[in-house]
């Protein structure tokens, strides 16, 4: 089951396409839907990994200093450490300092230290910084160009469909993921409910005895925690719907029609109780919500890679295990019964070389690094599955025999695979997102009606596209 | 000997004094004058240091910003509300308690060292943790109202208590305003209040006609501080309103940072902060001009 897993998963994941949001197709005006197309597969190799050169006299044995910055939590932080002392152990001669930190400032940490020259020599990124920083801001090296990095450990269309632009390939994705639901199964015990309509109808059931109007101990069919689970249901609403992604060429590609039909669903789930208003859905904005903890609430909408934090948070799991009940996993609902159900999917993380360590003279040292991470046996064993499951051969080779794949987090996987929808590479972008989340949070909190929402969405979007180009 | 220079053979100039004075001027001139110069010029370029481009464009950014950009005055609003509301609050806060721990009351000190420990704290991410818990729907503070049959009031998550949420925060930490106070209070003569007691002044006629009066230089200190630590403020809105709701606490201060290094316009960035820079001295220009009224120097 593992490993049939991971081989559908590497050979779908090879099918992973944001086409539909390229940066180059013909303009397609708002309101036409535009296919989201899928290119034909192209089976990544998956057994037998090549041999690694190694290359002793790494810098002809001359000391070199690199830097090596990623973001993540205490286990992360110890597994990496543990593989960079692993790399230094058989590269004495090599240093590698670390530098690592929460998620949260990583971005701003970063652009401060990309302003100044000071950037790491590699780095972990976001999926959309790849493109928002490095689009013309000479940002991160070619890695086509880059010695002893091994490019076949990556499919030719995930590096083609991911991490490149204009023809530069800007650092290497290591997996991808998508938000699933994780919904209560006692609540639902037929399974969480497959169209808007159905979830309302239980939503409004299960609220009838709510009555805080700022929570209190209300009980909620859907519970999605933080502005970017909004921000996606919303999306994914209309790629189901309408089969429109965000953009094409620069143009937005829903219509203010489409984008306040699905403002008009959410409204009404939220009318119905069945999602919370902006007011009654309180801090924290995590897995670690009261309303999901203590069991009232339906459903959260996680990465996929949270899963097991998520379970575990849930009632009486342990946050520190894998073992999880209570809970399973599914898609979002649809508008209409019958449309197919996606997942907006992007690569987890991506790894890269910065043009400062090509400036600094290191970039072959760096690059020598990355590919160590990525295919050392040892260093893949201490990293483990700390960067979520790897797509890239050797580590996801290694991810399968150490059997890092199992239970809820397979099944949201199987998902994954099963329903491949395409998050457009501008879709986290830090001019387009914070729009998006100004006409939610009007319309969450009465600020605007859905039309107004749906325009602003629209054309507040717009108008960063038009500048941008 | 303090060395002095002839100037036209008929003035002499103690130089020591200016050459002490040099490094402050050094320093002056590095940390403050010149990022202030370099931001100024910076602001008439799209400039992008991550790029490495710098195209002139004159006043372009100045006049989206004016003309064109109404977030910059949902976040003008929004930082006047907290300011204009903010400041008089802490200094009354400050004020009334350091008045308060003027008296010789028992245990004095005590109080004074707990006064001032929410300074100490700061806004810091601990901080914004509690406060929002503390005024969360199922707070304390919403437990403490329903007592009095006050309904549940959403303090964080509704666009017009959240801006009071934050100001209540502000004025929490009112301790080393209240200190300086203090100290003001205390160099207040306690003859001038036998003078007045003898002549028949009530306690409350004191209050205004001496210790006002003779605190206002201080009062004008503390304002102007008060007033530009309110104009800085990030961490409050930041970490526990977000920002939000729809903007009520988006102060001009993240709105720089937020498009200075989320989204690289740095020219356009600089723009508004040269706007809140200009704000700012228009508004401590007028405390100044208006003190003449209401300060009273002793000498």
């Amino acid at each position: 089951m593992k490993k049939a897993l991971l081989v559908i998963f590497i050979v779908a994941i090879a099918m992973f396409a944001i086409t539909a949001c390229a940066n180059d197709p013909a303009p397609t005006p708002a309101g036409t839907p535009a296919p989201v197309s899928t290119p034909a597969p192209t089976p990544a190799p998956v057994e037998t990994p090549p041999p690694v050169a190694y290359d002793w006299q790494l810098n002809d044995g001359n000391p070199a200093t690199i830097t090596f910055e990623w973001w993540g939590g205490d286990a992360r932080h110890e597994a990496i450490n543990n593989a960079v002392a692993i790399f230094m152990d058989r590269y004495p001669h090599i240093t590698v300092n670390t530098i690592y930190g929460a998620f949260g400032g990583y971005l701003d940490r970063l652009t401060m230290d990309l302003a100044a020259g000071t950037e790491a020599d590699v780095l972990q990124s976001n999926f959309a910084w790849v493109h928002a920083l490095g689009d013309g801001y000479n940002v991160f090296a070619n890695h086509n160009t880059l010695p002893y990095l091994d490019l076949t450990e990556w499919s030719d269309d995930l590096r083609a469909f991911t991490t490149t632009r204009d023809g530069e390939l800007s650092g290497v994705p290591h997996g991808i993921t998508g938000r699933v639901v994780i919904y209560n199964t006692e609540m639902f015990p037929g399974g969480f409910p497959a169209t808007w309509d159905e979830l309302i109808e239980v939503g409004a059931e299960i609220a009838a005895n709510n009555t805080a109007v700022d929570g209190g101990n209300n009980r909620y069919a859907f519970f999605p925690v933080g502005y970017q689970s909004w921000d996606i249901i919303l999306m994914t609403m209309i790629l189901n719907e309408y089969n429109v992604n965000l953009q094409a060429g620069g143009q937005i590609l829903p219509s203010v029609d489409q984008v306040e039909a699905a403002f008009e669903m959410m409204g009404r789930a939220i009318d119905a109780g069945a999602l919370p208003t902006f007011v009654q859905q309180e801090a924290p904005l995590d897995t670690t919500n009261p309303v999901w903890m203590q069991g009232r609430a339906g459903g959260l909408f996680e990465w996929v890679g949270n899963i097991f934090l998520a379970a575990g948070n849930f009632g009486d799991n342990d946050p520190s295990a894998r073992q999880v009940e209570g809970v399973g996993v599914a898609l979002l609902p649809t508008m209409s019964a019958g449309t197919s159900a996606n997942s907006m999917q992007r690569p987890s993380l991506v790894h890269a070389v910065t043009q400062g360590a090509v400036n600094r003279g290191v970039d072959h040292i760096a690059a020598y690094f990355l590919n160590f991470i990525y295919t050392d046996p040892e260093a893949l064993l201490a990293i483990g599955d700390q960067f979520g499951v790897p797509l890239a051969r050797s580590a996801a080779s290694v991810a399968d025999s150490e059997g890092q794949v199992w239970g809820l987090m397979a099944d949201g996987l199987e998902l994954l695979v099963a329903n491949t929808g395409d998050m457009c590479h501008l879709f986290e972008d830090p001019n387009l997102r914070p729009a998006r989340a100004a006409a939610i949070e009007a319309f969450r909190t009465g600020g605007a009606t859905a039309r107004e929402a749906a325009e602003r969405w629209v054309n507040e979007q717009q108008s960063y596209l038009n500048a941008m180009n | 000997m303090v060395k002095t220079a002839k100037v036209k053979g008929k003035k002499r100039i103690k130089l020591a004094p200016y050459m002490l004075l040099i490094p402050w001027f050094i320093g002056m001139a590095l940390f403050r004058v010149y990022p202030i110069i370099a931001s100024f010029i910076n602001s008439l370029y799209q400039f992008q240091p991550i790029r490495g481009t710098r195209e002139f464009i004159g006043f372009d950014n100045y006049t989206r910003i004016l003309f064109d950009f109404p977030h910059f005055w949902d976040s003008v609003r929004a930082t006047l509300t907290y300011v204009l509301l903010g400041t008089p609050l802490v200094l009354i806060m400050a004020f009334f308690v350091a008045f308060i721990l003027n008296f010789k009351l028992k245990g004095v000190n005590l109080f004074r060292t707990a006064y001032y420990i929410p300074s100490i704290l700061g806004g810091n991410v601990a901080v914004a943790i509690v406060w929002s818990q503390v005024f969360g729907g199922n707070g304390p503070v919403n437990a403490v109202l329903s007592i009095f049959g006050v309904d549940p009031i959403s303090w964080i998550q509704d666009e017009f208590f959240a801006p009071f949420t934050l100001i209540f925060l502000s004025a929490w930490q009112f301790g080393s305003v209240m200190l300086i106070f203090l100290a003001a209070l205390q160099n207040v003569s306690p003859t001038l209040y036998e003078a007045a007691s003898i002549d028949g002044a009530k306690k409350t006629r004191q209050l205004f006609s001496i210790t006002l009066p003779l605190v206002t230089p201080v009062l004008l200190f503390n304002t102007v501080n008060v007033l530009l630590r309110h104009f800085q403020e990030f961490n409050s809105a930041y970490l526990i309103t977000m920002r939000g709701p729809n903007r009520a606490t988006d102060f001009l201060v993240i709105l720089i940072y937020e498009y200075a290094f989320r989204r690289m316009q740095f020219g356009f960035a600089l723009a508004m902060s040269m706007m809140l820079l200009l704000i700012i001295g228009i508004l401590t220009l007028i405390v100044f001009i208006t003190s003449k009224y209401w300060v009273h120097y002793s000498d």
